[in-house]
């Protein structure tokens, strides 16, 4: 699964450890899921939505 | 590191080194008793298998405590990463087992004597004890090369 977490953080010149204390996960998670390498849960997911005022679909794509 | 963790680890921290003393001290108690006279070191030994059995289940029981409240205070990719080094590196490793039990079902291996790792002891009791302490490093080794191999594939 693919994801527009990193250009989304950098659009708002966050960082990592900033983004990551905003959804309550460690950085290390942040990297992760920014790398495409873990895919969030559906809580995750919708947080992250959140996070970012976005909908869902137009954050994570296949 | 969540606060909380911090917490926990601070907390871990200092009931290792209250639990070490007390074990010293009581360890040196008992000891000492049972240098001072053979009668108590014969009335005594019964308690202290029994109080290693308490202790040991008291030590299950906080060692589980901790895990579940670890377990629900870390992030769900840590959890994830804790549940794949749990299933591939603890079970994986548990598996090395099974070739030295195949082994030992062979008339051959009859003769073999075992290492006296534990305690110099040789006895069925310190073998037993043996097996489980090797599967336990096997496992425990397993699964920190996995939990550190998942980590290091999604850096």
């Amino acid at each position: 699964m693919n994801n527009r977490l990193k250009v989304l953080r950098a659009e708002r010149d966050w960082s990592q450890a900033h983004l990551a204390e905003l959804l309550g996960v460690s950085r290390q998670t942040v990297n992760a899921l920014e790398t495409g390498r873990y895919d969030p849960s559906l809580p995750l997911a919708f947080k992250i939505a959140r996070v970012f005022d976005q909908p869902i679909e137009s954050i994570f794509s296949e | 590191m969540q606060p909380k963790l911090k917490r926990l680890l601070v907390l871990v921290f200092l009931g290792g080194l209250l639990t070490g003393g007390l074990s010293g001290l009581v360890g040196f108690g008992v000891g000492h008793l049972a240098a001072s006279s053979p009668e108590a070191a014969d009335r005594i030994a019964v308690f202290e298998v029994v109080g290693f059995g308490v202790f040991g289940l008291i030590a299950v029981g906080v060692s589980l405590w901790i895990s579940v409240y670890w377990m629900r205070t870390i992030d769900e990719a840590a959890r994830e990463a804790h549940k794949a080094a749990w299933f591939w590196g603890g079970s994986g490793a548990l598996l090395l087992g099974l070739p030295l039990m195949l082994i030992a079902t062979l008339p051959q291996t009859a003769e073999w004597s075992l290492p006296d790792w534990f305690y110099g002891r040789s006895d069925p009791v310190a073998h037993a004890a043996l097996g489980a302490g090797v599967l336990l490093v096997l496992m425990l080794a397993g699964y920190t090369v996995a939990w550190a191999w998942w980590w290091f594939r999604r850096r």
